[in-house]
Formats: C-alpha cells, sequence, structure tokens
C-alpha cells in the first residue's frame, strides 16, 4: 500500500514524500542521523488508522518497555491475548531464543534482553505490517543472526515490513526496496536505488 | 472501647482509595515510580487556595467556613482549566513532557511551602487564626453531608476507571505500545492527570495533607500478588485495600490518643510512608547495583 506523507511536520519542517508498502517486501528507511527517520515512524504510529486504513500495525522502536509492575513476559502474553491478531508460525523461534528471561520482570531486563520481549511481543500479537526501528540495538550476534531470519520468516508470511537500520548489511540485504529521507527547506521521502 | 461512627470510617475509606488511586495514576502517567501527587505539584496546587481562602477570611473578614471557600475556589478553577483553555494552553499542553511537568510541580510545592511559612509567622505575629492542622490530614472534623460528596465523587471515579482501565494498562508498557493499540496518548494522560489533581485537592480541602501516602500506597499495594502482574487490577481494586488501610489507621490514630490528644492520621502516614520511602529507594538502588 502507498502511505502518503503530507500535512505533518518534524521540528517545525514540513515533511513531503510517500512510501509504497507491499506484501512479502521489506522497505528500507534510510537517511543521516537527525533527519527525522524515527520522527517519520513515531507520525505513522501515532496516525496508523489514517495511514494504514484499517491494517494492523505493529512497531518495534527504540524505547525501552518498561512497566511499573513486576510483569514478566510470560505473563505479559497471558493478559495480551485478546488482541492477539493471528497466530505466527516464528512466534514459537522467539520464544526459544529469550526462554531463559521469560519468567524475569520485563523491568529488570538488560537492554539486549528488553529488546528482544519487544520484537517477540510484536510478533506474538502480529499484524500485516511491521515497522523496525533500529531493532538491532543492543543485540549480541547471535540475537541478530536470529532477528535476520525472523524477518525472512515475517516476509514468507507476507508481511510488510519497514525498516531503519544503519548497521548491519545482512539485514539490509532481504530488502526489495529503500528509500531516503533527506533534510532540507522541507524533509523529503523518495524511492533510491540503494543497493546492498 | 469507643468506635469510630461510620460516616468518619467511610470518608477514611474514601481519602484513601482517592489518594492511592492519585498516586497510581500520576506514576503510570509519568512512568515513573517516584512520581506521586506531591512531586507534581497537586498538594501544593491544594493548599494554596485553602492559603488564599484563610487570608480572605482572615483580612477581608468573610463570614464562611474555610472549607467551602477553599473548594469553590478549587473547583472553580479546575473547571476553568478543564473548558477555557486558550490556543496558547492547548499548545503548551500538548508539548510539555512529563518531566518538565514534575519539575514544576517539585518547584511549586517548595513555592506554597515557602509561602505557607511565611503566612503562617504573619499570622501568629498579628494573632491571628492559622490552619495549622492542614499541614497534616486528619479527619477529626467532619460533617455528615461530606460522605455524600464524596460518595458521588466514587461513583463518576468508578465509571472514569471502567472506561479508561484497558488505555492505563497498555500505557504502563510506554507510550509507543499504547499508540500502537489505539490509545489517544495525550488524551488519556491529561484525563489522568486531571483526575489525580482532582481527587488529590478535593481531600486536602476537606481534611488537610496526607503526605507519602500518593507515592507509597500504590507501592506497597503494587507488590501483592494480585496486583503485581496486573495494572489492570491494581487500578481497579488496589485502592480499595488503600481506603481499609487508611480508614484503620483513622480508627487507630482515634483509639490511641496520646494524653488525650488523637494523632492526625496523616502525620502517622506520613512519618510511616517516608520510612518505606527510604526503604523503597535503598532497594531500588541495590537492585540497580
Amino acid at each position: 500500500m502507498l502511505i502518503e506523507l503530507e500535512n505533518f511536520t518534524i521540528n517545525n519542517i514540513d515533511v513531503s514524500g510517500s512510501l509504497l508498502l507491499e506484501s512479502g517486501e521489506m522497505t528500507l528507511l534510510e537517511g543521516e542521523n537527525g533527519v527525522g527517520k524515527t520522527s517519520i515512524f513515531h507520525e505513522l504510529n501515532l496516525n496508523h488508522k489514517k495511514y494504514f486504513k484499517g491494517r494492523v500495525v505493529r512497531i518495534v522502536d527504540q524505547m525501552r518497555l518498561s512497566p511499573l509492575n513486576e510483569i514478566s513476559f510470560r505473563e505479559l502474553i497471558l493478559q495480551m491475548n485478546e488482541y492477539r491478531y493471528e497466530e505466527l508460525d516464528c512466534f514459537s523461534d522467539c520464544m526459544e531464543r529469550i526462554e531463559k528471561f521469560q519468567d524475569t520482570p520485563i523491568n529488570q531486563l538488560s537492554g539486549g534482553q528488553n529488546q528482544m520481549v519487544k520484537i517477540a511481543l510484536n510478533i506474538y500479537l502480529s499484524g500485516d505490517i511491521f515497522l523496525f526501528d533500529e531493532p538491532l540495538q543492543f543485540l549480541d550476534k547471535e540475537n541478530k543472526i536470529f532477528f535476520r531470519s525472523l524477518v525472512a520468516k515475517l516476509l514468507g508470511s507476507n508481511k510488510s515490513i519497514c525498516l531503519v537500520e544503519h548497521n548491519d548489511d545482512s539485514v539490509k540485504k532481504l530488502a526489495s526496496k529503500s528509500y531516503q529521507v533527506t533534510l532540507g527547506d522541507f524533509i523529503q521521502v523518495r524511492s533510491s536505488n540503494g543497493v546492498y | 472501647m469507643e468506635y469510630i461512627d461510620l460516616t468518619r470510617f467511610l470518608l477514611a475509606f474514601f481519602c484513601g482509595y482517592f489518594i492511592c488511586l492519585s498516586g497510581t495514576l500520576t506514576q503510570l502517567i509519568s512512568n515513573n515510580p517516584l512520581a506521586s501527587p506531591s512531586t507534581l505539584g497537586m498538594d501544593g496546587f491544594a493548599v494554596l487556595f485553602v492559603i488564599i481562602s484563610q487570608l480572605i477570611i482572615t483580612f477581608v473578614g468573610v463570614e464562611t467556613d474555610l472549607i467551602g471557600l477553599s473548594m469553590r475556589f478549587f473547583l472553580l478553577f479546575f473547571v476553568l482549566l478543564i473548558i477555557f483553555p486558550s490556543k496558547k494552553t492547548r499548545e503548551v499542553w500538548d508539548i510539555l513532557e512529563i518531566r518538565n511537568i514534575i519539575i514544576l510541580g517539585i518547584t511549586f510545592n517548595l513555592f506554597v511551602g515557602a509561602v505557607f511559612t511565611i503566612l503562617q509567622f504573619l499570622f501568629l505575629a498579628y494573632n491571628f487564626e492559622f490552619p495549622t492542622g492542614l499541614w497534616f490530614g486528619s479527619l477529626k472534623i467532619y460533617t455528615d453531608s461530606a460522605i455524600y460528596i464524596f460518595a458521588l465523587l466514587f461513583v463518576f471515579v468508578k465509571f472514569f476507571l471502567f472506561t479508561q482501565s484497558q488505555k492505563l494498562q497498555f500505557l504502563n508498557l510506554g507510550r509507543s505500545f499504547a499508540t500502537s493499540m489505539g490509545v489517544d496518548i495525550v488524551k488519556t494522560q491529561k484525563g489522568a492527570l486531571l483526575l489525580s489533581l482532582f481527587l488529590t485537592g478535593f481531600v486536602i480541602n476537606f481534611f488537610g495533607v496526607f503526605s507519602f501516602l500518593g507515592l507509597i500506597l500504590p507501592h506497597i499495594l503494587r507488590r501483592l500478588k494480585w496486583f503485581r502482574i496486573d495494572m489492570r487490577k491494581e487500578i481497579m481494586y488496589a485502592p480499595y485495600l488503600a481506603g481499609a488501610l487508611i480508614a484503620l489507621l483513622d480508627w487507630a490514630c482515634y483509639y490511641f490518643t496520646v494524653n488525650g490528644a488523637e494523632l492526625p492520621v496523616g502525620m502517622v502516614s506520613g512519618i510511616l510512608g517516608s520510612f518505606l520511602l527510604i526503604g523503597l529507594s535503598i532497594k531500588s538502588g541495590f537492585r540497580r547495583a
């Protein structure tokens, strides 16, 4: 689906452009630090009903999950069961990866563990479209490899993915297309011919 | 053995319920376990109206009861806050982050504390009556009609919780997650903040300040197994326990007097709460270490 980015600003700078997200494909969002990629994701999350027109969107962003109480991941998914969109096969893989700390209170997890829990939670809830904003931050080498396989499985399940990732080329290679975010008089999002 | 009457017992219950809920809401919207109505300046806000009312009664000579006048000011300001925000206020409200609200709140509390001290000195210097009892909440003085007002507020609160508890449960996992689940974050936070402010101000106007309760009660109850992992249950049911606790504490203050003088329950809760807060802070420090 084509997402028209319009009528919003980032730091009082108008944003223009569009993103094409297609089922079974990953779109890469690239740009320099501070150009507004995370803010664009934030806008897409904030107004997901407007942009995605009824599709279910899951976002894994850079904010840590930090509940006030001592809920663990296992307890959390039991509470979230009624909001589950569909059951994805790859969720069992996620559970295996986080087995060691799925009963640890989420607010006591390390950065990397918290990130894995965030990813697992969104896979558990599932959706049509996944937005990943630097999902590999804090992850060790093995978990990065796991994430790459997870993305491949999501694409195999015909999900749409939009990814912001600076460092890991192995994940970026799974992208079918990329968009550049540039900052000038306005923030522009346009298709690029990036090759990885 | 003397028994406290039912009206007072229920009023103490409602006070505990409202303060605990107010504390939980402030911690939720700020995602900060050390947030409380005090740190957000709500105590100071309510106390200011009582001070202004006392000034008017003393120096202008208006013959009216302190609580009635103070509540009128409080309600008027609250209604104006909701109904007539200017466009600029809305813009400021939307961009004002919670952490800045906390800083403003703490600063405001300190300011009100300073004003309170100066006025107390002036009142005593001129031999005027000053509401010193305000500083430690007490249910010693109450009117029977207050129970109807508190009961009505309780019904409103239950309605609010029924409609908002799920959204607040999502908010417990973070703003981004809650947004992805369809929660209007700004609206939910505003609603919770306004309710918290109203409940705190309401209790303070009638019965004075109950220091630390808004901070410590949610933490104590969150340690119980029924509320440890379920924020929705904590919001909906933990305040009942808090109300019962405060009602029992108030009964104890009534029954165990000191040379015939009744200890203000707010003073006792303040002392207990401060020790519990120290313990909590140390434990949090050890956990991080």
